[in-house]
């Protein structure tokens, strides 16, 4: 389609802008249009090429293709997706599996849920070519239990895939073949962690499982498995069809291509947007979200894991992408900005954000159990209501560290760091609520 | 081997290692809950976290080099749990640093956050893991010191402790305090992966995650395993305890013997806790050959009967009445009520718990005597012996295992040792100094291979759910089926298809173990037919023999010589029993002594002299497991009155008669068995000749045969919270059920060897036809009889 585009952002330097003219926006482009999700419409805009060209390059060239494009994992680690998938073994005789974590739990992150719910073809077409990649003949799509809407057009999508012939075997007369189930979690964030979701599927408790081996030796029922993310899948569609290239000329350097935002918070205009990495906050909040509607006093920049950051002209004009945000402190994360208005107390924004992990914690190891589920969340609860007293901040400060790197997953992480980052930037509002100053609560609530 | 530095320690240990037993090599210690060396490591408690650095190799190939030309070691970012880390070459570990020591603190001090301290009211108090740590870890100054001035703090957590149920009954052997569980999931992982029973799990999560059975609060208060005790051994705190022990005793109180279990005849190893006398307690000891650490509820669980109605003084029948009276006045006794009776004539009959000691006087006194007459409780009509023995290594060795019996009831350890076998693991690795190390091949969740295993039992068997082919025939039909797994003869009813899958994996594996039960032994021609399967698949044997010793005894030659009676059989005219036997033979002698360690009616009706027995708890000397390893038996101190054992018995019958006793003491006739008969050293293994045998009167077809299935309770164990669990129920098919008028619920009456018993019926589907089940409890199991029913009835 847009093969004009194909590394033409050399003389002018990279992509790194939504309002650049080259910058065209793929993933979500069908999202929002009529009957979106049908097969016919798939189809109509060249649906199911990109399969059959991966089949013709074959597995070796689709991984070259995906580690030159430099994609990274839309989860929030950002592991290079093509070098996960080179770790899978080759030509083991056992049953391969890919499996695609659609369980997006985090705060503030909706980005997979459109995906799936107005272009569930374009994720099976992506699990395809995965599947091909690696050599797995069968998938497993893990949805987020409360995404019904999302559960019901995967489904619909794969029944009608399967109906005419893009699911199950000799694809497009190659010998290609492929299926794929789906499994609708029961509401738990931690099957967002990739070995606790392989437990969950296997029919066991989500709890996350000891690494190693890694899921590429020993995945789901002791096979080699690899597990990907809703938009990392999708974006492995258009790398195929329009090349690494393409791919590569958007983001910086070591953050390649483009990223679903999502903005959430007081913003005149919240949701997802679909802009090359580096693009600036400021681009995205004020040129796309429409600027706040209220005093902003932080942004947590990638879901509710990621350390906040306070709203200064420095971080509104740091680019978004995984090293800029290392570099300040935080984390690009799932791409999911939330803003905190600065009618609320950072202290109830972290209690709420605390209450969430401690109530999301699976019960496994120690520090996550007693840690984040008893004590952080007690601890809020003790400042939050005025009845803390001097110190308290201090043994908050203590229990991040002794949490900190500590757990078995990174479960605990997750919820340490955005207290972390908090008492880093906006101490004095913990200080004085230590000191009994009560914590005003607006807003709804979670829990 | 790697090289391993651990605090500037360097030692070599296997590769596959786990950090953690690399520590402990060195001899550094490092705090752990969740680790349990027989189960998954799951890094799931954090206490055992330590730095690990390795060194790594520059772009050149070589390692990259530090200032004095070592390679240099490149510490990892964060903490390692060394449970679940293993040991690389070259890995550098260190355990004492600030770091370290600051992460394993924190980590008592959040176990400790949710734990009721009521140490004092603890049965685990004093031998409590979790209690040592925070001895060790508890008043870390950064954490509770305010200030140098400042008197340190009681607790930073100040707010209040979750709450839980206390005294969750979980069956009628283990109690749950919910409370003092610090989810170490050790429990959990010892039910998937161990018995393969999954009873328990994590119910609920984060701060409120706590364990349950599967049924939850509205199931039975049971758990459905015949090993649910290990549970209170490897708890760390005192979450789950033995309810037959709780409060008995604080554990700084007992006195601990290390022994054997004679349960069964496998041999586990015991820690037998006393206290003023009484047996209260029995653990698990690690034993890593036999039982590694694990026991029989059996095994555990039933030892209330060896403190309560105890025969402790000898009794002598005068006027008609049982009198009690010294050893003298029983010995003068003895030798008025054999006068005039030939000594070939006299019989020395011994439980099938004696030891080898015990076995050898009883051996030289007949010898002594002249008498053919003498035998042991519950020997098989075909003798263990004979079978080449198959060691629990051998076991794991295997490729194929055939089991003709019911291990989970026979001997328990053999059901344990085959849910390894079923998981592929092999005997565990061992440090150079002989310690086994924990095997982190073991994971969570193993799939069972099924392709190694076929079991084929006269009563549905739990362990037909990790056999490929798996099937039930009737009690008496074994010899047909072991023909046809020798290629002559059609397979029984029903299994045709199984014996099918069974020749072919016979046929295609190079090592063969098969397991024989009692019902085989006890079946002349099927124990036959089972050596030649043997012989043809070059098969080691491991035979589930109902007689604790029955190997160790056999082959000391204590069976019946020409002309003598068995176990089973009147003859003798006088005879020296160590059990009770059935009414028949109490009835045909003249003279009668009981050396037990119980009365019952019987005995009160027929004894002519009764003397006090030891327990197997409290016998010193030593007995031969179901793998021919001799294994050690140290006397508890338990109240006994006078009791004595066999060796001094006989000598006392020795006397009696007018000989000099051959054997007076247990040390000496260890001695004569070390001399002697060669006896290797406790466990090493006595490669016994097999034993020459003459076959005895064959099995009686009987019309409906009433078969006593072998199980791991026996009769003397059914008191206290043991009579709450052990169903003694007459089980018939639908179909036997109606030919003989029987209805579910129903009591009835019938005749056993052991006298008559009351018991209840209970139709179960799908049991073979034509055949009624009751529980052995020890005694004839295996053995079919004819079923007598004397009175029936509506319930």
């Amino acid at each position: 389609m847009s093969d004009k585009v194909s590394g033409a952002g050399d003389a002018l330097g990279p992509i790194i802008s939504g309002k650049d003219p080259r910058f065209v926006p793929t993933l979500y482009a069908q999202v929002g249009k009529d009957k979106s999700w049908t097969l016919d419409f798939y189809l109509s805009h060249g649906g199911y090429e990109a399969i059959k060209k991966a089949i013709g390059m074959g597995q070796d060239a689709v991984i070259e293709e995906m580690k030159k494009s430099g994609l990274r994992g839309r989860g929030g680690a950002g592991f290079p997706t093509g070098m996960k998938w080179s770790f899978m073994p080759k030509n083991t005789g056992k049953q391969h599996y890919i499996a695609c974590n659609a369980d997006e739990s985090e705060p503030g992150s909706f980005k997979d849920r459109y995906l799936m719910e107005d272009d569930p073809h374009q994720l099976i077409e992506g699990m395809m070519i995965a599947g091909l990649a690696i050599q797995a003949t069968k998938g497993y799509l893990y949805i987020r239990g409360e995404y019904r809407k999302a559960y019901d057009r995967m489904m619909q999508a794969v029944k009608e895939a399967k109906e005419h012939g893009y699911l199950g075997q000799n694809l497009f007369g190659t010998g290609f073949e492929f299926e794929l189930y789906i499994h609708r979690g029961a509401g738990a964030y931690i099957c967002g962690e990739e070995t606790a979701l392989m437990n969950s599927l296997e029919g066991l408790r989500a709890n996350p499982r000891q690494k190693p081996p890694f899921p590429a030796q020993a995945g789901l029922w002791g096979k080699p498995t690899t597990i990907n993310n809703v938009e990392s899948l999708c974006s492995a569609v258009h790398i195929i069809q329009r090349g690494a290239d393409w791919f590569a000329s958007m983001g910086t350097e070591k953050s390649k291509g483009h990223k679903l935002f999502q903005v959430s918070g007081p913003f005149k205009r919240p949701g997802v947007y679909e802009l090359p990495l580096g693009t600036t906050f400021r681009e995205l909040l004020y040129d796309y979200a429409g600027g706040p509607t209220e005093p902003i006093q932080a942004i947590i920049p990638g879901g509710s894991s990621c350390p906040p950051l306070p709203w200064t002209d420095e971080i509104l004009d740091t680019p978004m992408d995984y090293e800029s945000l290392v570099a300040k402190g935080s984390l690009l994360g799932t791409g999911g900005v939330i803003g905190i208005p600065a009618s609320m107390s950072m202290v109830d924004a972290m209690w709420n954000v605390t209450r969430f992990y401690g109530h999301e914690s699976c019960g496994k190891c120690t520090p996550c159990r007693e840690g984040v589920s008893g004590w952080m969340v007690g601890l809020f609860e003790k400042i939050g209501t005025g009845q803390g007293k001097k110190g308290d901040v201090a043994v908050l400060e203590n229990m991040l560290n002794q949490i900190e790197g500590r757990s078995f997953c990174a479960l605990a992480d997750a919820a340490c760091w955005p207290v972390r980052g908090s008492l880093k930037h906006f101490r004095d509002q913990f200080v004085a609520a230590e000191n009994g100053q009560a914590v005003e609560r607006i807003g709804s609530r979670w829990g | 081997m790697a090289k391993v530095t651990i605090n500037e320690r360097t030692v070599e240990v296997p590769n596959g290692t786990s950090v953690m037993d690399a520590i402990f090599h060195a001899g550094y210690d490092v705090p752990l809950f969740c680790a349990e060396k027989h189960l998954s490591p799951v890094g799931a408690c954090r206490m055992c976290l330590v730095k690990t650095g390795a060194p790594r190799k520059g772009p050149d190939g070589n390692f990259i080099l530090d200032d004095n030309g070592q390679p240099k070691i490149f510490w990892a970012p964060k903490l390692a749990a060394s449970c679940v880390t293993a040991v690389t070459d070259g890995m550098s570990i260190d355990t004492l640093s600030d770091d370290v020591q600051h992460a394993q603190s924190g980590m008592v001090e959040l176990t400790l956050l949710n734990h009721p301290l009521d140490c004092p009211t603890c049965d685990k108090g004093g031998a409590c893991e979790l209690q040592d740590r925070s001895y060790e870890y508890g008043l870390v100054e950064k954490f509770y010191q305010p200030s140098e001035m400042e008197l340190p703090l009681y607790t930073r957590y100040e707010m209040t402790r979750r709450h839980g149920e206390k005294h969750h009954t979980l069956s009628e052997f283990v109690t749950l305090d919910r409370e003092r569980c610090i989810h170490c999931k050790r429990c959990i992982r010892y039910f998937d992966e161990v018995p393969g029973d999954n009873v328990l799990d994590f119910i609920e999560r984060g701060v409120h995650t706590f364990i349950n059975t599967e049924e939850g609060d509205a199931g039975r208060s049971e758990l459905p395993s015949n090993f649910s005790g290990n549970i209170v051994d490897i708890c760390p705190v005192g979450a789950l305890l033995d309810r037959t022990a709780r409060f008995r005793g604080r554990n700084w109180e007992y006195d601990s013997v290390e022994t054997t279990s004679m349960d069964d005849a496998a041999g586990a190893g015991i820690i037998a806790d006393t206290r003023s006398g009484f047996l209260e307690r029995i653990r698990g000891l690690e034993r890593r050959e036999v039982n590694e650490t694990w026991l029989s509820d059996a095994a555990r669980f039933g030892h209330d009967w060896v403190n309560e109605n105890r025969v402790t003084r000898p009794l002598i029948r005068r006027d008609g009445r049982l009198v009690e009276a010294t050893w003298e006045e029983a010995q003068a006794a003895i030798k008025s009520g054999l006068a005039g009776i030939p000594q070939t004539r006299i019989g020395v009959y011994l439980p099938g718990t004696a030891t080898l000691e015990e076995g050898l006087a009883a051996v030289e006194l007949t010898q002594t005597l002249g008498t053919p007459h003498r035998d042991f409780q519950n020997r098989t009509e075909f003798p263990a012996t004979v079978f080449p023995a198959a060691s629990f290594d051998d076991l794991l060795d295997a490729q194929f295992a055939l089991v003709l019996g019911d291990p989970s009831e026979e001997t328990p350890t053999v059901h344990l040792r085959l849910s390894e076998f079923s998981r592929n693991l092999k005997p565990a690795g061992k440090l150079n100094h002989g310690t086994p190390i924990a095997d982190l091949n073991i994971k969570e969740n193993m799939d069972r291979d099924t392709s190694k295993l076929a079991l084929f039992s006269p009563y549905p068997a739990q362990l037909a759910k990790w056999a490929g082919a798996s099937g039930t025939h009737l009690p008496g039909a074994e010899a047909a089926l072991i023909s046809a797994l020798l290629g002559s003869g059609e397979a029984p009813a029903g299994l045709a298809e199984a014996v099918d899958w069974t020749k072919k994996r016979l046929s295609e594996s190079q090592k063969v173990v098969i397991i024989l039960g009692a019902n085989v032994l006890n079946n002349l021609e099927a124990a036959q037919k089972a050596k030649q399967l043997a012989e043809k698949t070059g098969a080691k044997v491991m035979c589930m023999t109902p007689a604790a010793n029955a190997r160790g005894l056999e082959a000391l030659g204590l069976y019946p010589q020409k002309g003598g009676a068995s176990w089973t059989e009147t003859g003798p005219n006088a005879a020296y029993y160590g059990f009770i036997p059935t009414e028949d033979q109490l009835k045909a002698a003249n003279f009668r002594i009981l050396h037990i360690t119980h009365r019952n009616a019987l005995t009160d009706k027929y004894a002519d002299v009764i003397l006090p027995n030891q327990t197997a708890y409290e016998k010193r000397g030593q007995m031969l497991n179901l793998e021919g390893r001799v294994l050690p038996l140290e006397p508890v101190s338990i109240n006994n009155g006078e009791a004595d054992g066999a060796v001094a018995a006989l000598a006392v019958l020795a006397e009696a008669i007018g000989v000099k006793p051959p054997v007076r003491l247990v040390r000496q006739a260890s001695k004569t068995l070390t001399e002697k008969h060669k006896l290797p050293a406790p466990m090493g293994r006595w490669n016994v000749k097999p034993a020459s045998f003459q076959p005895s009167t064959p099995d009686t077809r009987h019309p409906t045969p009433l078969y006593l299935r072998p199980t791991m309770w026996r009769r003397e164990q059914i008191v206290g919270a043991v009579a709450n669990v052990v169903q003694v129920r007459l089980e018939v098919s639908p179909e036997t059920a109606k030919a003989n008028a029987l209805t579910d619920g129903s009591f009835v009456e019938l005749e056993t060897p052991s006298g008559i018993e009351r018991v209840t019926v209970k139709v179960v589907e799908g049991l073979p036809g034509g055949v009624m089940y009751l529980p052995a409890l020890g005694n004839w199991a295996g053995r079919s009889v004819e079923a007598k029913i004397l009175v029936g009835g509506e319930a």
